[in-house]
């Protein structure tokens, strides 16, 4: 059984448990060891062996192998980029620098990525058992394993121990086309800013794993978007809801829409873990910061030149000939990219009938689902696409039936703009509220106008959407009471 | 079908005498081929092929009818809100407008509509549609459009 003492400049000899033959030599640490010992003395084999010292003798040895601990070897073993970490390596074998020589120095340490970089500082191997370091992973690391190496493979042995890098990035998706594709900094530095339009869809992604390699599951990613943005807009005929906020909280992708331009407008992703020998427990990631040039177009004026309330030939109660236009004034338009869209929503629009018989009725158009509402969206979504629009609502007089018929109505018209590229939606970009009443009798065979008024038309900027619930279809059914 | 509920008189001014073939519907699909549930996108075009001037009113969703076949023949499926529209209604109040645009079209010149088929036709079946659209204008009378064909996939 070859045995072998270290360091060198001791004189060594073994006693076998069975009896000694004993050898020494003084160039070589192996000695062979006969064993005479009763058996029944040493019921386990074993050989002891003793070091003198001894100025003639000189031996060369192997360095002590280190050896990892069964558990918990690294602590912490998830790192996220651009943190520092007080790492504490466990395991047998290390050499101190009390215990350091020329040909066994103290055991070193080394930290290797695959892309990224690892800062390893202030190694200290505390005791045979114990290394203490710091550590501190590149900002600009991706997720990725990383890993420690304990020794020196080549003197004494080494061990290795795999650590879980979590980089934070915010990558652009497939139709932001960005290049490079990673378009956030965690450094602090400013990133760059990523050209976008209102209305598009934009979708951000992240490196985020669902669960870390070695402590479990990723945290509460939090996105923070800068701008005045939202999650979708799902417009039909019968329904307009309100626009889906965005969603920023636990999801490590992001899908938003702008629907004001602006510049540099931030966006922020950040997550957390709980890792097991950080302190404290709980660490996040540095924020990754994002920036987005938005661009779109508004509208600087809106003309509304108005006809007037009349009777017209059919005969007609309504307001025009030409009704009333919606002319804007454009700015900052995307040349002939985009469609604007017009939406107008009914605020009011009440009938007063009066019969032949004299009975008198106030009426409202019947809306799809049926209400009692008599207001929502006007007959379709879009009302009507292009860079400008009008209406002349109006109504048959029927004096077979009515000798009298009142119209109450008004209106909000609404700009939309969409820059109708995958995905997108439309944005609001204002509205304009108007109306008119006008009432007409019949009266020696022919209608007459018998009173009228207008409701000035008044433009606003808003980024407020249109919402209704009830389609008026305007196919002639009104309910009357 | 969408049909007409009321056409044109309201403010008409046409230059010239209309005739049949005066005008001519185009249908357009945004995309021929959709996963059932997605958006059905189609664009009616009107187009004056005359050498004069035509005026008609764009006013409700019963001035188109559309005709949505399946491949084996069978009409499409009407949605609630296609047959909540009525568009056969005829009372003292047909007529009444709020949507009332006036399109007038010079010679050569286009005006379209957007439609989203699928609020107005269930194609959650997949398979092959047949879609066509017609339009009655007043003093021109009846216009069909081309057909197109829409698949709409699992």
């Amino acid at each position: 059984m070859p045995c072998y003492i270290d360091p060198e400049g001791f004189y060594a000899f073994a006693v076998a448990n069975n009896g000694p033959t004993v050898k020494t030599q003084s160039t070589s640490i192996t000695q062979e060891v006969t064993s005479t010992y009763p058996a029944q003395e040493y019921p386990m084999p074993h050989i002891d062996v003793f070091a003198i010292a001894n100025s003639s003798a000189v031996y060369t040895a192997p360095c002590s192998t280190p050896k990892p601990a069964s558990t918990n070897a690294l602590l912490p073993k998830t790192w996220f980029a651009g943190e520092s970490y007080n790492i504490t390596i466990t395991g047998t074998g290390f050499t101190t620098p009390a215990n350091a020589t020329a040909a066994c120095p103290v055991t070193p340490v080394v930290a290797k990525t695959s892309t990224g970089s690892v800062g390893l500082s202030g190694v200290t191997v505390v005791s045979p058992t114990q290394i203490t370091a710091t550590v501190m992973p590149d900002a600009s690391d991706p997720t990725e394993l990383a890993e420690i190496t304990v020794g020196n493979s080549s003197n004494g042995g080494a061990f290795s121990v795999r650590t879980q890098i979590l980089g934070n990035q915010i990558q652009c998706g497939p139709s932001l086309n960005c290049t490079p594709t990673v378009i956030s900094t965690t450094d602090g530095s400013t990133p760059p800013a990523q050209t976008a339009v209102v209305g598009q869809q934009i979708v951000l992604n992240t490196t985020t794993p669902v669960t870390t390699a070695y402590d479990g599951p990723t945290l509460t990613p939090t996105w923070t978007v800068g701008g005045t943005n939202i999650g979708g807009w799902t417009p039909s005929n019968t329904s307009g809801p309100p626009p889906n906020p965005t969603t920023l909280n636990n999801t490590p992708n992001l899908t938003t829409y702008w629907i004001y331009p602006g510049n540099a407008i931030p966006v922020t992703y950040q997550y957390c873990v709980n890792i097991q020998g950080a302190n404290p427990v709980l660490q996040c990631s540095l924020p990754a910061n994002a920036a987005f040039n938005v661009t779109g177009p508004s509208v600087s004026s809106m003309s509304t030149p108005t006809g007037y309330v009349g009777i017209f030939a059919g005969p007609l109660l309504g307001y025009g000939p030409t009704g009333i236009q919606f002319n804007p004034t454009l700015s900052n338009t995307t040349g002939d990219s985009g469609q604007f869209d017009w939406v107008q929503l009914i605020t009011n629009d009440t009938l007063t009938l009066t019969s032949t018989t004299g009975t008198i009725q106030t009426c409202i158009n019947v809306t799809v689902p049926p209400t009692s509402s008599g207001t929502g969206l006007d007959t379709l979504y879009p009302y009507a696409t292009g860079t400008s629009t009008h209406d002349n609502p109006s109504g048959q007089l029927n004096s077979t039936t009515y000798t009298r018929e009142a119209r109450s109505f008004s209106a909000q018209m609404y700009l939309l703009w969409d820059p109708l590229l995958p995905s997108s939606i439309p944005v609001p970009l204002g509205s304009v509220t108007w109306g008119w009443s006008g009432t007409a009798a019949y009266s020696s065979g022919s209608w007459s106008l018998i009173s009228s008024s207008t409701t000035t038309p008044s433009w606003g900027t808003s980024s407020s959407y249109p919402t209704w619930s009830d389609l008026m279809p305007y196919s002639g059914q009104v309910l009357c009471q | 079908m969408i049909k007409i509920a009321m056409l044109g008189l309201l403010f008409t001014s046409c230059a010239g005498a209309v005739v049949k073939g005066d005008l001519s519907l185009k249908l357009t699909v945004f995309d021929p081929t959709v996963k059932t549930g997605s958006k059905i996108g189609i664009r009616v075009t009107t187009t004056n092929e005359s050498d004069h001037p035509i005026t008609y009113h764009n006013t409700n969703l019963c001035n188109y009818s559309f005709k949505v076949f399946t491949s084996a023949g069978s009409p499409a499926p009407e949605t609630e809100l296609q047959k909540s529209l009525n568009c056969d209604f005829r009372g003292p109040m047909t007529g009444i407008t709020g949507r009332n645009i006036l399109v007038t079209l010079k010679p050569g010149e286009s005006s379209s509509e957007d439609f989203r088929l699928l609020e107005f036709f269930d194609m959650s079946e997949p398979g092959e549609y047949s879609v066509q659209v017609d339009r009655t204008f007043p003093n021109i009378g009846r216009v069909s459009s081309n057909i197109v064909t829409i698949t709409v996939t699992p």
